[in-house]
């Protein structure tokens, strides 16, 4: 397993820490608040709840048969939501370590909590569910065009955002029913959505190899083309100055802070060999992990330079990743394992 | 490649389910998609093109089409409304392999019939005859049979400006690996219109 010595030799990813296995393909991290309890899922169908200091399994959730698609820890860190092939969403409770299930017409592959923590919605099939905590459902938005391929919630305001081909609606499941407060009308299949953590731009990937921002205020948008390929990950740097966007082997780094990214070109970050398939921003820093086929997990500056800050060729292609706090990550591989990787002295002082 | 037809959201779910698939632990030797009689195989062919994540690990190996001996006529026969294309003769069209079925349900002139018409939509498909539907796997699967004369509905065009004095002639450019320029030549000589003598 060589370590990869990035830019002047300087400080790499350390091997791995620890090493947990599931049974297939990782499909999903979710790392509690706080960084100590990390959920990981797999195609096979079991999932776990790991201390990610340790590797020590704490929980075994519920099994999705068919594979998990989808985990969302509630911010309150109270709740593990998993969404599968078996169309059910499973809400596993902390401490009363029981759960709760909701069905759905599809496979869930899209699962959100509200930022109060009280809502989750999932996305299964042509309907999305908003469900309680404790499991209850408080109301179902179907009548979408195609499959609802992603979910997510404004930072404020109860509006929640569900993507389909054809656009996007909002709803506002807690005051205003079930039927769409407004939608983003667009001709295209968007495969996710982002909401910038400030709240003004909701990013989408797109299969046409696009990525798209509304600005939320105006509701005016701009596309944002020149990828390889269709976009599946997209990240917002946590004070959502920046949007960086997955296709094939490269990310491009919007910067959307001031007057936003119309008329700029990205930043292009190139390192990887094969399929990015995931990335993830630091929960309270600049830097930005990605992790791909090639086994290969990078950690970038994205503002100073376009070469990887640290990076670790692991050998084994990877598929998900997650940060534990602002200087370890978690990654899932393509054959059931869960790494934890920890970065190196260098990378506090590229905090900020 | 989403010019906002329905067919794409029928490819978005294809290619979620096959990306899936692709995934796990167990690989697929074959993965066989059938779809509804009323499909349009056109985006079904089109996902393992379009799509970089799925051209990249499968190839499509053919397109079957069972047909009814005894009433495929009327199906293509049936007037369509406006813009809305006929399915038979889309499914007719795009198949590598023709599979004629229920052949003890019609006499041998009818089948002759039947056979021509078939013909005349799609003169390269191989016409395989079956009674209830037994047909020798191997005529059907792992045939390699699909090919770039397929693959059509790929491109698009819209209405430009007057030509005005410019030269009179067409450009097409292929980018790809491999293009074999004699095939490619010779599929597009095929698709052109022949004058009607009356």
């Amino acid at each position: 397993m060589p370590v990869l010595a990035p830019g002047r030799g300087r400080a790499a990813i350390a091997l791995p820490r620890w090493r947990a296995a599931l049974t297939d393909h990782v499909a999903s991290l979710a790392v509690a608040p706080g960084g100590a309890l990390v959920a990981a899922g797999s195609l096979g169908g079991d999932s776990v709840v790991l201390d990610s200091l340790t590797g020590t399994v704490v929980a075994t959730l519920p099994a999705h048969p068919l594979g998990v698609l989808s985990l969302a820890w509630s911010p309150d860190g109270a709740v593990v939501a998993a969404g599968g092939q078996d169309g059910r969403v499973t809400l596993w409770d902390r401490a009363a370590r029981g759960a709760a299930t909701v069905e759905l017409p599809g496979w869930v592959t899209s699962v959100a909590w509200s930022p109060d923590s009280r809502l989750l919605a999932a996305a299964g099939g042509r309907e999305v569910a908003v469900i309680t905590a404790g499991g209850e459902v408080v109301s179902r938005h179907d009548g979408h065009a195609s499959t609802v391929t992603s979910v997510c919630w404004a930072p404020a305001g109860g509006r929640l955002a569900a993507a389909c081909y054809g656009g996007i609606r909002w709803y506002q499941p807690a005051s205003r029913g079930e039927s769409p407060v407004a939608e983003l009308p667009w001709k295209g299949s968007i495969l996710v959505v982002a909401i910038s953590p400030d709240g003004r731009w909701l990013a989408s990937g797109n299969q046409d190899s696009t990525s798209r921002v509304w600005e939320l205020s105006t509701g005016e948008d701009l596309e944002m083309s020149g990828y390889p390929a269709k976009v599946e990950r997209l990240a917002w740097e946590h004070r959502g100055r920046d949007l960086a966007v997955a296709s094939n082997e490269i990310v491009m780094v919007w910067h959307c802070g001031g007057s936003g990214p119309e008329g700029t070109r990205p930043e292009v970050l190139e390192t990887h060999t094969d399929r990015i398939t995931d990335l993830a921003y630091q929960p309270s820093g600049p830097l930005l992990a990605t992790v791909g086929r090639d086994g290969v997990a990078a950690v970038w500056q994205p503002e100073r330079r376009r070469r990887p800050v640290r990076a670790l060729a692991t050998g084994t292609p990877l598929s998900c990743v997650a940060w534990a706090g602002d200087h370890a990550l978690v990654a899932g591989t393509a054959n059931g394992a869960v790494l934890r990787l920890h970065l190196e002295a260098g990378a506090r002082a590229a905090r900020r | 490649m989403n010019s906002g037809c329905i067919c794409c959201t029928v490819r978005g779910d294809l290619i979620r389910i096959l990306g899936n698939l692709m995934r796990r632990r167990d690989r697929f030797d074959h993965i066989l998609v059938e779809t509804t009689g009323l499909a349009d195989p056109a985006p079904v062919a089109q996902t393992f093109f379009v799509d970089n994540e799925i051209a990249t690990q499968l190839r499509l190996d053919a397109i079957v089409t069972l047909v009814d001996a005894r009433h495929i006529l009327h199906h293509l026969d049936e007037v369509k409304p406006q813009g809305v294309e006929n399915e038979a003769v889309e499914q007719v069209a795009f198949a590598d392999r023709i599979v004629v079925n229920r052949i003890d349900l019609v006499d041998e002139a009818r089948l002759g019939v039947v056979e021509e018409r078939l013909r005349a939509i799609n003169a390269v498909a191989e016409i395989i005859r079956a009674e209830r539907a037994r047909v020798d796997l191997d005529r059907i699967l792992g045939v390699g049979a699909f090919d770039l004369s397929t693959v059509h509905m790929l491109i698009d065009s819209e209405e430009a400006g007057p030509w005005g004095d410019d030269p009179r002639h067409s450009r097409l450019v292929f980018i790809g690996r491999n293009l074999d320029r004699e095939q490619l030549t010779a599929g597009l000589r095929g698709c052109l219109a022949v004058a009607v003598t009356a």
